[in-house]
């Protein structure tokens, strides 16, 4: 707004507030703002930030197939069944080495839920004898990986953001209350292999080195 | 006036409901619902096996020893060794005479031998480990040489945080566990255990409840 609107609008109000027989249409519109101000605040307050509308509507991602070299390091290190290998939990992790994915829109897959026995045929269960982790299971991960903070990981993806402000990078290194504690520092391997790819050029090489991590 | 009051009336009495909220939000935010469906789901204690060490054997005993399930003495870990029979039809059984190697993130060891149903701990007064843990089962095969060790089988992945074996270990396997903590060279003369409480055997409330139809 500009300067002689902003005037031009307080003159009115002026002369609201001169003219007597208008006092009542004052105290409607100043009952009108409260109610829109204080409506306003609820969403601030609900939506905990506020929401830039020039943003493009679509989400970029960091690549699913580069992803997959970095799977086997968030199964081994975030996925274990008391950590993120749990459905209860935020980013959850699927995996060979952990809890095993199971689509429940799958009527043949659901059934596994309610029969141990078919479970084990098919291999779906952690540890020797299951199946190794399945491409369900990578892309599950992949968008546990993504979903946990989407804007801000689109803008990574988009090389607009460091990979370090990312929660999923944050909690690990410590730079963020987690229940997990601090697992890896800047630099490690884990946390090359994991930056690599947000970066869009995976080290195969660090992500392999990071699994002799204990 | 009078609408007015009222709708103000109404307005604190919904400002004073959601403060309420946001208070009981504050004060339930230490729970672990994970956890706390998990006790749900123990039984009660086995009648005539007061607690000791050999009682709720397959239990998550980390979960009730520590400071979240308020019971003393603190553990750092626990948990039971079990037999699986070939026949499915047959239950898990406990294991006597097996020794869970234990290393921390730290390279500190420790042996822990499994009593007379299959239980073996450590307080956490003796040892609070570096997680995460490596673990490894062993059997002991002569009661008179307690350090002589033979291999039965190692965990690949690490235990994160949970000191209960339980914690993961629920009986059956199943996309959510990887079964009871299993030795695999059993003696086939090995029978159950007598005198011991029944172990605890699922259900898994990690398993969503599907009722067959
Ligand atoms: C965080 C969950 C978790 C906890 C806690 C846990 N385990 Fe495991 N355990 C697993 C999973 C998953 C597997 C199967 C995959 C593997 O071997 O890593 C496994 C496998 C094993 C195996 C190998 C079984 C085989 O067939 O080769 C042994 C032995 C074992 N665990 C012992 C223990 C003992 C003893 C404890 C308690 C001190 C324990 N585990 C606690 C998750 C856990
Ligand atoms: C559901 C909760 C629960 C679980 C699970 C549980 N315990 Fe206990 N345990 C107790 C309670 C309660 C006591 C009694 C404490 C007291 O007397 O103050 C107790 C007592 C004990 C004691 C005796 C302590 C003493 O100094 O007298 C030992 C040893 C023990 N438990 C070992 C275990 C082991 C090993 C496991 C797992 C196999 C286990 N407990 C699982 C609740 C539990």
């Amino acid at each position: 707004m500009n300067g002689p609107m902003k005037v031009a609008h307080a003159s009115r109000l002026g002369a609201l507030v001169t003219h007597r027989g208008r006092s009542s249409r004052l105290g409607k519109l100043v009952a009108h703002r409260t109610l829109e101000s204080l409506v306003a605040l609820a969403a601030l307050v609900v939506g905990g930030c506020t929401i830039d509308i020039d943003a493009p509507a679509s989400l970029e991602r960091p690549s699913f197939e580069q992803f997959k070299t970095v799977s086997p390091l968030l199964e081994q290190r975030c996925g274990s069944l008391d950590c993120h290998g749990n459905l209860a939990r935020p980013l959850r992790v699927f995996g060979v080495r952990g809890m095993r994915y199971v689509n429940i829109f799958d009527p043949d897959q659901a059934l596994e839920l309610a029969d141990p026995e078919l479970a084990r045929e098919n291999g779906s269960f952690p540890g020797a004898g299951g199946k190794p982790t399945t491409e369900d299971e990578y892309a599950q991960n992949w968008r546990s990986a993504c979903a946990l903070e989407p804007e801000k990981m689109s803008r990574v993806a988009r090389g607009e953001l460091d990979p370090d402000e990312l929660l999923l990078l944050r909690k690990p290194l410590g730079m963020e209350g987690h229940k997990g504690a601090a697992l890896f520092v800047k630099g490690s391997s884990d946390h090359v292999c994991i930056t690599s790819w947000l970066e869009g050029d995976v080290s195969n090489s660090e992500c392999e080195l990071s699994l002799k991590n204990p | 006036m009078m609408r007015s009051a009222r709708r103000l009336a109404t307005l604190a009495h919904a400002g004073a409901t959601l403060f309420a909220a946001l208070v009981a939000a504050l004060l339930v935010a230490c729970d672990d619902p994970s956890l706390d469906r998990l006790l749900d789901a123990l039984p009660d204690e086995a009648p005539g096996f007061p607690p000791g060490e050999v009682h709720r054997p397959g239990q998550p005993c980390v979960a009730c020893h520590s400071p979240y399930g308020g019971v003393e003495p603190e553990l750092s870990v626990g948990g039971t060794v079990f037999a699986v029979p070939k026949d499915d039809s047959e239950a898990p059984f406990m294991l006597e005479g097996y020794a869970v190697r234990l290393v921390d993130s730290e390279g500190e060891t420790r042996v822990l031998r499994t009593n007379r149903c299959g239980n073996f701990l450590s307080k956490k007064a003796d040892w609070d480990p570096a997680f995460p843990l490596r673990a490894e089962l062993y059997q002991v095969p002569r009661d008179d040489q307690p350090d002589v060790l033979v291999q039965d089988s190692v965990m690949a992945s690490r235990i994160g945080r949970d000191g209960s074996c339980a914690g993961c270990h629920i009986h059956p396997k199943s996309p959510f566990s990887p079964g009871v903590v299993e030795a695999l060279k059993v003696d086939a003369s090995v029978e159950p255990p007598n005198d011991c409480p029944p172990p605890w055997l699922g259900p898994d409330p990690r398993l969503p409840e599907i009722s067959a139809q």
